[in-house]
């Protein structure tokens, strides 16, 4: 019964975006739907990204981490709530610096934080987790995927290599909807 | 024309044909039903299937809201010609990409539906859950166009149940075409066979059987009822045959029995007359006997005396003549010799026919004897002799066999007045003018004659086949018209040796006597001739006018020693009867009757049984004393 209500919920959540979305009124960027936008889509990545399998799996929650400034108010702990990957909950962490991210699936970073990517990027090596970032891409310091707002649509851009290299497997599907670099997978 | 009068190959055709039919129409109807039903569900499951490869993929493009891609991905359905429509509904239920062909007025509904496909006229159309680790994420909806499916299918299939139905046929005609023959040959064949039997009137012919099926039987049973008609048109033909033979040896018996009556006829004519005629000759004759004798030695009246005499002997010939002819001569049968009558008559042939003939006979001493008077065989050799020399005028050759034959069951077929046994045969054969068998059928006709009036009797031939007759022989005639003439006597083989005891007494003597004769007589005229040329003879006379007369005279006591009786008289007894009569009284008396001629009933065998003597009328003096003078010297007659 809760669940039915939380779904009802989410729809009418996600029609009010839509709405808002169709409307092509909304031209300046990082507004509060487009978070709300990016806040569905990085627990959509839950859906269309899987992870190497750990040793204590089961029923351990996913995280969804932020790293620096959190633009989401409370958008994504309301998109979260309640939902589940298979067995494993969900579950929203906030990191105020790299050095406190600890075990973690999805990582928004902040713009706040773009200036450390470099930095961010070294700390992250070797390390499952699938970097999601809106800052303006750059170098090869960047996140795995990044929202790019074109039109007043957000946009992915998804660099396969660096996905395969932190071990990370992209749903086709997920690849077919996002424009791809780093693309010299051909090895 | 009605189905009934159509040909039995062509019913069993149509027959064939027709339920060919009704069992491929009626397949190819279940066959339609079937693919159908079966094209709505493959046709949905393939939709069902497609809307789930189609949702499957649209999950990114709706959870990251790419229309694009969700636009792409639906166009690709356009390859399916018949999703006439799609559309994708969000989360929220809100059309998020659509698709449709030709710009349909209302190509899907404001807001998804229950999950599944159900046909709408003639679309099946449905909605598929767009979902990624079950979350929801959307709905699509595909409208298919399976009307127009169905009717590609229909008219593909038609198309295909058609050629099927017309090869289908095809091959169940020519199937049918074989096997009615199976049935119908046989058939056709009895019916061909019944056909020829009524135009042939031929009941041999017999139906050939194929099996031993109902038409195997009926042909049996046709065959059996063949055979019956066949047996009873043979047992009907086979009567008819024989009816038409009995038929045919009646017709000759009854002209036999009519040529037969003709000469009985004729015969008791002429047999009548010659009796009369005898009477009076006998008195002429014993009349002239008596002036002959009584004359003086030098009279002058000797002369004519003699000659009426001659002339009344010749004319008792001629009656002889006529008594032949009507069987009623007496004769005197004896064993003779056929081989010595005609060496005995060919002197006297050679005189009568003249030098132009050639006479040659053949005949053998030691053939067969014949029961016969030798004097009748003469005179018929001399008859066929003087017809053969008027046959053949110009001359020619004359033949006369003797033959021994012998007339057995087969012969007797060919000579039917015959009886069996043994003949001796005498032939006269001429080389002459012959007879047409017309003629030869009349020939031994009393008075019919093919010679000039007057120059025959007509009664040469009658008597020659009446003397046979009367000896148990017969005559019988074959002529080719220019080829000559054939006559056959038949004579009855003797059983004795000839005898020729009476050649001789006619040199001896006039014997009298002086004993007591009783003369009956019931013509008063030859009563008077005979009782005077007896008492002449020293005899005594008593005379008796019948048999009654004489009965009386001797039961009053009259003394008698011997009895001369005519046969024939009027009264109660004949001359036979009387006879028998006496000799009950006075076994052993001598016996000597007469007569002009004897019937068929009285003759040789009452004479013989008797022992009696007979002397033909006219009898002269010489003969009768002689005659007379032998019974009563003769051995003692067997009592009776």
């Amino acid at each position: 019964m809760c669940v039915v209500i939380r779904v009802f919920a989410h729809a009418v959540f996600c029609a009010l975006l839509a709405v808002s979305m169709s409307s092509a009124t909304a031209a300046q960027t990082g507004t509060a739907q487009e978070y709300q936008v990016k806040a569905v889509f990085l627990f959509n990545f839950t859906q269309f990204v899987g992870w190497p399998p750990t040793r204590a799996d089961g029923k351990t929650p996913i995280v969804i981490g932020i790293l620096g400034d959190d633009p989401f108010g409370s958008y994504l702990d309301d998109t979260v709530r309640g939902e589940k990957v298979g067995d494993r909950p969900l579950i929203v962490r906030r990191y105020r610096r790299i050095e406190d991210v600890d075990d973690c699936q999805i990582l928004f970073i902040s713009r706040s934080e773009a200036v450390r990517s470099e930095q961010i990027a070294a700390r992250l090596k070797d390390r499952s987790i699938l970097t999601v970032s809106d800052a303006d891409p750059s170098g090869v310091n960047a996140a795995i995927v990044q929202f790019v707002t074109k039109n007043d649509r957000v946009k992915l851009r998804i660099d396969v290599s660096s996905a395969r290299d932190a071990g990370l497997t992209i749903s086709s599907k997920l690849l077919r909807v996002a424009e791809i670099v780093g693309g010299g997978g051909g090895q | 024309m009605t189905f009934n009068d159509v040909p039995i190959r062509r019913k069993l055709t149509a027959s064939m044909l027709l339920t060919a039919t009704v069992v491929v129409v009626l397949m190819q109807g279940a066959f339609f039903i079937y693919g159908l039903f079966e094209l709505q569900k493959n046709t949905a499951q393939r939709l069902s299937t497609l809307g789930e490869i189609t949702a499957t993929n649209l999950t990114a493009a709706l959870a990251f809201e790419n229309q694009r891609d969700a636009q792409e991905i639906l166009g690709a359905l356009k390859a399916e010609r018949h999703i006439v429509a799609a559309a994708i509904y969000d989360a929220d239920n809100r059309v998020f990409v659509q698709y449709s062909q030709d710009s349909l007025p209302n190509p899907f509904p404001s807001a998804p539906g229950a999950p599944g496909y159900r046909l709408n006229e003639s679309n099946l159309e449905g909605f598929e859950p767009i979902a990624e680790h079950d979350r929801r994420l959307g709905t699509l909806y595909l409208k298919f166009d399976i009307g127009s499916v169905e009717h590609a299918w229909l008219s593909g299939s038609l198309r295909i149940s058609l050629t099927v139905i017309a090869v289908m046929l095809l091959i169940a005609y020519f199937l049918s075409q074989m096997l009615q023959r199976q049935i119908s040959q046989p058939l056709l064949t009895l019916a061909g066979t019944v056909k020829d039997i009524s135009a042939h009137q031929d009941f041999s012919i017999r139906a050939e059987k194929h099996g031993k099926d109902e038409i195997g039987q009926l042909t049996d049973g046709f065959n059996e009822m063949l055979a019956g008609i066949q047996q009873r048109e043979d047992a009907l033909r086979t009567a008819n045959e024989a009816l038409l033979a009995e038929n045919e040896e009646r017709n000759r018996a009854q002209h036999q029995l009519a040529r037969a009556q003709k000469m009985e006829a004729v015969g008791q004519l002429t047999g009548g007359l010659a009796h009369d005629f005898n009477n009076i000759l006998g008195v002429i004759i014993g009349n002239l006997d008596m002036v002959g004798e009584n004359l003086p030695a030098d009279s002058l009246a000797h002369h004519p005396c003699n000659e009426a005499l001659e002339a009344a002997l010749s004319a008792a010939e001629l009656v002889k003549r006529l008594l032949a002819f009507s069987r009623r001569q007496p004769l005197r049968p004896k064993p003779t010799s056929l081989s010595e009558v005609i060496a005995n008559v060919q002197p006297l042939l050679a005189r009568t026919l003249g030098e132009q003939i050639r006479i040659t006979t053949a005949s053998s001493p030691s053939a067969w004897l014949a029961m016969a008077d030798p004097g009748q065989i003469e005179s018929a050799i001399l008859n066929l002799a003087i017809n053969a020399r008027d046959a053949m005028p110009t001359g020619g050759d004359l033949r006369i066999e003797q033959r021994d034959i012998t007339i057995d069951a087969d012969y007797a077929l060919a000579v039917d007045d015959l009886k069996l046994g043994d003949y001796a045969v005498l032939t006269v054969t001429d080389t002459g003018i012959g007879m047409p068998p017309d003629v030869v059928a009349r020939a031994f006709d009393p008075f019919f004659t093919t010679k000039a009036p007057g120059a025959g009797s007509g009664l040469g031939l009658s008597m020659v086949f009446g003397t046979m007759r009367q000896l148990g022989g017969t005559a019988r005639i074959y002529s080719e018209p220019g080829r000559g003439t054939t006559v056959m006597l038949y004579l009855p083989r003797a059983s004795g040796e000839e005898s020729d005891a009476a050649a001789t007494a006619a040199l001896a003597p006039i014997p009298g006597g002086s004993e007591y004769v009783l003369m009956v007589e019931d013509n008063a005229q030859i009563r008077a001739i005979g009782a005077g040329i007896l008492r002449s003879l020293g005899y005594h006379v008593v005379v008796a006018e019948n048999a009654d007369d004489a009965m009386r005279q001797v039961e009053h006591g009259q003394h008698f020693d011997v009895l001369f009786s005519d046969i024939v008289m009027a009264g109660r007894l004949n001359g036979i009867a009387l006879a028998r009569e006496l000799r009950k009284r006075k076994p052993g008396l001598p016996v000597l009757l007469t007569s002009g001629f004897t019937s068929p009933a009285t003759a040789h065998s009452d004479l013989t049984d008797l022992g009696a003597e007979l002397i033909t009328k006219p009898y002269r003096k010489a003969e009768l004393a002689g005659r007379l003078r032998a019974v009563l010297d003769g051995p003692p007659n067997a009592v009776t």
